[in-house]
């Protein structure tokens, strides 16, 4: 004979409406995604990002690369950042992320950060994208790069962090 | 009253506890290795971000400290749900509530399998993951529901959202995506990126299986096969990608997913107590 129990009748209507809830939330989530589109979400972008499922959805025929240069003495010097920043996850350190090299407002913080680790400190920074077109059926190995600067940083300079503190 | 009644019939509840096992040691997988990361990444002052949804360095910026608190709050809670009892419970809060703010701190990394393993653990407050011998038990079915919902909504939204760009039912998206130098790049994966046939069936396949599911889950005819479906297609995904704990995440509660009545048929079958009684 099986034990058998299910929820107590006082707890049954707010169970009903906790489940109700999160159904609301996700077809809300749903239903701006197909209005605005994938991959372009404009309305209640933090809200949704609990309930935002987009998985390799959009076309991405580019690789995209961050790379840095600091300037001391007269000299531009490459700036290995995978030994600055040692935190890397199954799709690569914080700042190789698509989401981070799309916004132009991180990218300050990164150019202090450096300015900060690298010893000694050096006078700027440069940071630039490096990218080339993925090609199908072989190991991706830059090919017909192309280098944008995204960020010139002098070390002088100070930068304001959340809550303002000041760095 | 006797509609609600219908709605909470008692199910079986075996797969809460294979659901809690594997949802606490793949947590652990991912979540004990944070610790090496402490000051370089969720307590680093010199490179902090305030992003949505949480913003949490807008009220609580962490110093390693606080951080390693944290960080271990977590790996605790997680040690105590694998435990389960009377503490699985309040251990899957703590567990929900160190990790997520440990993660949004971070800001630049709040990934799929981050998001979908905090959901499953709220799916797991309804279900009954504090009781031990629910191989021998029939109990709410509200924690089911959640899952299902949970479940649905991923699947669902990832499938429709591809079926609308054009260039999945080619198969390219696939292909470019196999040889990202993060999230793909695996031998066999480049391979098949190469092979345009190869990639368009496999294109059309996952929508079919993303799209169908929150149909073809609920049916107890079809609900076994397209969870087979959904175990091969997730444990392609750890050959053929680089996603990191995303597809045993996801299968961690494919024990729960799968219809109750099957499960319970299926278990009677492998449970060596049965096994005895057919000798």
């Amino acid at each position: 004979m099986i034990d058998s129990r299910t929820t107590p009748p006082k707890l049954r209507i707010p169970a009903l409406f906790l489940v109700g809830l999160v159904a609301a939330y996700f077809s809300l989530c749903m239903v701006l995604e197909f209005v605005e589109g994938p991959g372009k979400a404009k309305t209640l972008v933090g809200a949704r990002s609990f309930g935002q499922w987009n998985m390799f959805t959009l076309k991405a025929v580019w690789q995209k690369e961050l790379k840095a240069q600091a300037y001391r003495d007269g000299e531009w010097f490459s700036v290995d950042l995978p030994t600055l920043y040692k935190a890397r996850w199954e799709s690569g350190p914080r700042y190789q992320r698509p989401a981070f090299l799309r916004k132009t407002s991180h990218t300050p913080l990164l150019g202090h950060s450096i300015c900060q680790r690298v010893k000694p400190t050096p006078q700027g920074v440069r940071l630039y994208r490096v990218r080339w077109k993925r090609r199908l059926g072989e190991e991706q190995t830059p090919k017909n790069q192309e280098i944008s600067t995204l960020l010139e940083w002098p070390c002088r300079q100070r930068i304001a962090t959340p809550r303002g503190r000041v760095l | 009253m006797s509609r609600l009644n219908q709605w909470f019939a008692p199910e079986w509840a075996g797969g809460w506890t294979l659901c809690r096992w594997l949802y606490a040691a793949i947590g652990l997988s991912f979540h004990a290795p944070r610790g090496q990361w402490i000051s370089d990444a969720y307590a680093a002052h010199d490179f902090l971000y305030s992003r949505p949804p949480l913003h949490v360095p807008d009220w609580w910026i962490l110093t390693p400290t606080s951080a390693t608190i944290l960080w271990a709050l977590g790996v605790l809670g997680l040690l105590v749900v694998f435990w389960g009892g009377r503490w699985a419970k309040p251990a899957l809060v703590i567990w929900v509530v160190s990790s997520t703010i440990l993660v949004a701190h971070e800001g630049l990394n709040w990934k799929a399998y981050d998001r979908l393993h905090a959901w499953i653990g709220v799916a797991m407050l309804l279900g009954p993951v504090s009781e031990r011998g629910l191989t021998g038990k029939a109990r709410s079915p509200m924690g089911r529901w959640m899952m299902l919902l949970i479940f649905c909504s991923l699947y669902g939204m990832t499938g429709w959202t591809k079926m609308m760009e054009s260039s999945w039912w080619t198969g390219e998206v696939l292909g470019y995506h196999l040889v990202d130098l993060q999230f793909g790049n695996q031998p066999l994966g480049i391979w098949l990126s190469g092979q345009p046939a190869a990639l368009q069936f496999m294109s059309i396949a996952t929508m079919a299986f993303e799209g169908l599911f929150p149909f073809l889950v609920f049916s107890r005819r079809t609900n076994p096969w397209w969870l087979i479906i959904g175990t091969a297609f997730h444990l392609s995904l750890v050959v053929l990608m680089s996603v990191g704990p995303f597809s045993i995440v996801t299968l961690c509660a494919y024990p729960v997913l799968l219809h109750p009545a099957v499960a319970q048929r299926w278990w009677a079958r492998l449970s060596p107590k049965h096994r005895r009684e057919e000798q």
